[in-house]
């Protein structure tokens, strides 16, 4: 048997022994199985954070840009490290609701801030909308690592199937608690994986990362300089990508749900830090291996594998197979916790809100792990029908979450906030990314969930300044502001 | 909301990172790398965008150890009291 396939079935039995371990504490009701009931530690919050938020286009997307691209990739720093600042400047106002509120939900949040369940609801679909096909997005993702990996052996459906299986397994055993933990397992294995393996390759070829960025020069000096020998990183481009990916990345549930999972306030500061630090660092030598790329492996259709294709090449096998588990861990860790967050949100937003409202805590527990089973099937069923490229899937998502921001921020920070401002902000907003996505496609250079994002926020303002605030919103901005600024007023 | 000064001086460094690390500025940057690609054997643009966001991330940290209302940690009494005078 291929040893790439013995590596691959040891890392995922031990990943289903730490989720079973997780289900030996599961309390079996809705707030454990949501938020883990606030427990979790810097440790485990900062590594499931940051495991969550970079998925598998961390190992494929990210070296396969740079291949393509050019140091214009490197955008992506602005949300590796802003991320962890709002994450903190945001998410400890949520956090805070969560604790004196009780929500384990933002479709709760904005539903309750604007006392208007309709917004909450429109919140719910939309999210899932978006969600859902960024799961498939994971699942795509497996299935050609695991295609690599077993050397062409098992095919792109099989691996699907097999790591869908084993995500639902992951949800369905320890909730949020169980997701957590492995995902911080597989957060470490993800750095190793990266900076170690992108470091040997380097060092095996060029001697040393200096000679790698020389050589780099001499042949493809194009790759040094903005927009990179396709052109693609304008201006616009730039903006448009960080603008959409580190905003439309916080308003997704599997984010959002981390906002209410911290231990305490302390915890959530730091797994911050912490998170900003691991984001950043883990891509490292990415831009060199991307680079690299074009020296060693040069035309590849596909450059999205350059760096699990130099792996297998450059180093050992078992080193090689370990490493690439480390692709299934990011691929893995997002998937698990966007089925996980999905789940929740059925549960919480649809089951408690609109069918059952009198539901016990266990009955929500036994619908959210009915839902992952079904949410599970569903993303296996459009990643088998294989939509579209990986990257336009992410933009596509981003974008449709973005829209969502002035309405849910707005509700934590600005008093003058109204349910008719967040209603159509989040409407026009949605209205204008598909148009601009879609119809008329990116005006002026910017990207559909650029201006789906800037028309939300535009609507938001006008209309919040000529409708009223309702009393719970004064109220709840009031009560955040107290608690933190208190001592500053 | 009132921001305490060290909250301003944050602000203040996360708004300049952010200027630093984008048009028009990263495009007069991008000039001078068009003629200067590598520098000290690191591609100048890399070198660039690394001193902000590592300028940033230090801002954050120093922010978390310093800034006092950041410090502060949930206490169910106190938030009762808190709620109560609100």
């Amino acid at each position: 048997m291929n040893i790439g396939i013995i590596i691959l079935g040891l890392y995922t039995l031990s990943l289903l022994g730490i989720a079973f371990y997780a289900s030996k504490q599961d309390k079996k009701n809705i707030k454990d199985f949501a938020t883990a009931s606030s427990s979790l530690g810097v440790f485990v919050l900062t590594l499931t954070f940051s495991a969550t938020y970079h998925s598998s286009y961390a190992f494929l997307g990210a070296s396969g840009f740079v291949y393509k691209n050019g140091v214009g990739w490197w955008v992506n720093g602005i949300w590796t490290v802003f991320p962890g600042v709002l994450f903190w400047i945001i998410g400890r106002r949520f956090w805070l609701l969560g604790k004196t509120q009780g929500y384990i939900s933002m479709a709760q949040y904005i539903g309750d801030v604007y006392q208007n369940k309709f917004i909450g609801l429109i919140v719910t679909i939309i999210a899932l909308m978006f969600t859902v096909p960024y799961v498939a997005m994971q699942a795509i993702g497996s299935g050609y690592i695991f295609q690599v990996i077993s050397g062409g052996q098992l095919n792109y459906a099989f691996g699907t199937i097999v790591f869908f299986a084993i995500m639902i397994i992951l949800v369905w055993l320890g909730g949020m608690k169980g997701v957590a933990i492995t995902d911080a397992a597989q957060g470490v294995f993800m750095w190793i994986g990266m900076v170690i393996g992108s470091y040997i390759i380097i060092n095996k070829n060029f001697g040393s990362v200096n000679a790698a960025y020389e050589a780099v020069f001499n042949q493809f000096p194009k790759l040094l300089t903005l927009p990179g020998p396709a052109g693609v990183v304008t201006p616009q481009d730039w903006i448009s990508r960080w603008v959409i990916i580190t905003i439309g990345m916080m308003m997704f549930p599997h984010v959002t749900l981390r906002f209410f999972s911290g231990k305490s306030l302390k915890v959530l500061k730091w797994s911050s830090v912490f998170s900003a630090i691991y984001l950043t660092s883990i891509y490292v030598f990415t831009p060199a291996i991307g680079m690299i790329g074009n020296i060693l492996m040069p035309n590849m259709a596909s450059p999205d594998t350059v760096f699990p294709e130099m792996l297998l090449k450059y180093t050992p096998v078992v080193f090689a197979a370990l490493i690439i588990s480390g692709a299934l861990a990011a691929s893995m860790s997002t998937g698990d916790s966007q089925l996980h967050a999905v789940s929740s949100m059925v549960s919480t937003d649809v089951y408690k809100t609109y069918i059952k409202k009198d539901a016990s805590d266990y009955e929500q527990y036994k619908v959210a792990k009915i839902a992952t089973l079904i949410f599970g099937l569903l993303s296996v069923v459009v990643a088998l029908m294989k939509p579209g490229m990986i990257s336009n899937i992410l933009a596509l998502a981003n974008g449709g979450v973005a829209a969502l921001a002035p309405a849910m921020i707005g509700g934590v920070y600005w008093k003058k906030s109204t349910p008719q401002a967040a209603l159509s902000s989040i409407l026009i907003g949605e209205a204008t990314m598909l148009i601009t996505t879609f119809v008329v496609k990116s005006p002026l250079g910017f990207m559909g969930g650029f201006w789906g994002l800037a028309v939300a926020l535009v609507v938001f303002v006008i209309v919040s300044l000529v409708t009223k605030p309702v009393g719970k919103t004064i109220e709840i901005i009031d009560l955040i502001n107290n608690f933190f600024h208190a001592e500053e007023a | 909301m009132k921001l305490s000064k060290g909250e301003k001086i944050l602000c203040g460094v996360f708004i300049l990172v952010l200027i630093m690390v984008n048009p028009p500025v990263i495009n007069i940057v991008n000039d001078y790398c068009i003629n200067n690609p590598i520098m000290s054997g690191w591609p100048t643009m890399l070198i660039w965008l690394n001193i902000w966001y590592i300028v940033a991330i230090v801002a954050f940290l120093i922010g978390a150890l310093k800034i006092k209302s950041w410090k502060k940690d949930y206490d169910e009494k106190q938030f009762k009291n808190i709620k109560k005078e609100g």
